[in-house]
């Protein structure tokens, strides 16, 4: 049986009927065209799907889409605002803090739901916030750069 | 992912009800992080997915003097370590939380699905069995309460009937001094299964050891704390009869996580790390008192 819930992405109301087995990730994919957040394990240990739900990083391939009823979910797609970066996609850009690109917009949204609940990062609390993004080709050292950089720690 | 229906009750009369009426056919669903992989595996396949996080009491942490702490079963793991109650009376618990996964897995992962998951190497409870905590447990005839090392009954397997819901976890408070400390030995930081652990719990001069992933289900240490409860001194040289007895204590397997033998040396460096670690904080004189 679908059911009908209704939610907000990136600040836009949806109303969506969906079956209950669809993983959050997959109605952002499939229904919604949002393909940022990116399918990597699919259980949870490489971050790739991390989205923003209620001001709190989730992996979005272990939530049902089903219970994105009544949440506010913010993906990579809603970051820039009126065509300008978000600070921290600017800095990743700046430092070249991707390669492939595929563990980037779990990346940007673990330091983002970071950013937003504490604005003044230690480097060991941004080490904890991204502890569950694996990046296998661009290495740390330069995602930790960007987001001191985007957190007004480097000039 | 097969078909399933989904619910979303809001009280446990209707949990209790849906779980009666469908048995071995409905799972509840918490947070998730175990549930939705082992069905997106196919290890099981449930007809109704019963969603338990509309349900007020589920979402409570309190404490009082009497009763001591509840963590109600959908209060998540980031939830745990933010308590101011739980970082000032129960350290050890806000400590081994923050052991499990990554940051964005504990908050949607919760206290009690990991003590529900029953895994042999679930990092909370090993702290929750030297905490002694019960397991507050549901069902149309009442509630009852369980003692966490009786609850759980092997790799997962739990004491919970037909029609019964683990409401959450009832912690004793604890009276006068105290320390304690959850030792994880992982191959990395995060997002990664425990290979052996080790909680250490001090209070008053009594200890309670417990081990982690070496063994079916979590165990407690009876030989090394009676050793340690006897003991003048403690440190390294008069720890060594104490981690020989967690090596008596143990039946380790050797899987793709570390070997038998391997898993028997880190018992012993763990049980060292964790009382020391331990015996600081008690020394710190933690008061449990307010």
């Amino acid at each position: 049986m679908k059911h009908n819930i209704s939610f907000t992405v990136n600040g836009e109301k949806v109303h969506m009927e969906v079956e209950p087995n669809k993983t959050l990730l997959r109605m952002l994919r499939e229904d919604l065209n949002l393909t940022g957040a990116k399918e990597g394990c699919g259980a949870g240990e490489c971050g790739s799907c991390t989205v923003i739900v209620d001001g709190k990083a989730v992996n979005s391939c272990m939530m049902l889409a089903v219970e994105a009823d009544g949440k506010d979910i913010l993906t990579v797609e809603g970051l820039a605002k009126n065509g300008i970066l978000d600070p921290l996609q600017q800095s990743f850009i700046d430092n070249a803090a991707l390669q492939c690109g595929y563990c980037t917009p779990g990346m940007l949204m673990s330091a983002k739901a970071l950013l937003m609940r504490n604005p003044n990062p230690s480097e060991d609390e941004i080490k904890e916030a991204i502890g569950g993004n694996l990046c296998r080709c661009t290495g740390y050292k330069v995602i930790l750069d960007a987001i001191k950089e985007a957190a007004g720690q480097i000039n | 992912m097969k078909k399933f229906q989904y619910v979303k009750p809001s009280t446990l009369d209707e949990v209790a009800d849906i779980l009666l009426k469908y048995g071995e056919e409905a799972r509840i669903l918490n947070g998730g992080t175990d549930l939705l992989v082992r069905m997106r595996d196919k290890m099981i396949t449930p007809g109704v997915v019963v969603d338990i996080k509309a349900i007020p009491e589920l979402k409570e942490l309190k404490y009082t003097k009497e009763e001591g702490l509840y963590i109600g079963a959908a209060v998540t793991m980031n939830e745990v370590i933010c308590s101011k109650i739980v970082l000032e009376r129960y350290r050890i618990l806000a400590e081994a939380a923050h052991e499990v996964g990554s940051y964005q897995l504990r908050n949607r992962a919760t206290l009690t699905g990991n003590v529900c998951n029953a895994s042999p190497s679930g990092d909370t409870i090993a702290p929750l069995y030297v905490l002694s905590a019960n397991v507050k447990i549901f069902s149309k005839d009442g509630i009852r309460l369980v003692p966490i090392d009786e609850f759980i009954l092997g790799v997962r397997k739990i004491a919970l009937n037909p029609g019964e819901i683990v409401m959450g976890l009832q912690i004793p408070d604890i009276k006068g001094k105290n320390g304690g400390a959850y030792y994880k030995h992982a191959r990395r930081k995060d997002v990664d299964l425990a290979t052996v652990g080790v909680a250490a719990f001090c209070n008053e001069g009594k200890w309670k050891i417990a081990y982690a992933a070496v063994a079916p289900k979590i165990l407690r240490g009876y030989k090394a704390e009676e050793l340690l409860n006897n003991m003048e001194k403690i440190d390294e040289e008069a720890l060594i009869p104490v981690m020989d007895a967690a090596v008596s204590e143990i039946s380790p397997i050797s899987d793709v996580r570390a070997s038998k033998e391997y898993r028997v040396d880190m018992i012993k460096i763990s049980l060292k790390r964790a009382v020391l670690a331990a015996l600081e904080q008690y020394e710190l004189g933690q008061e449990g008192i307010i």
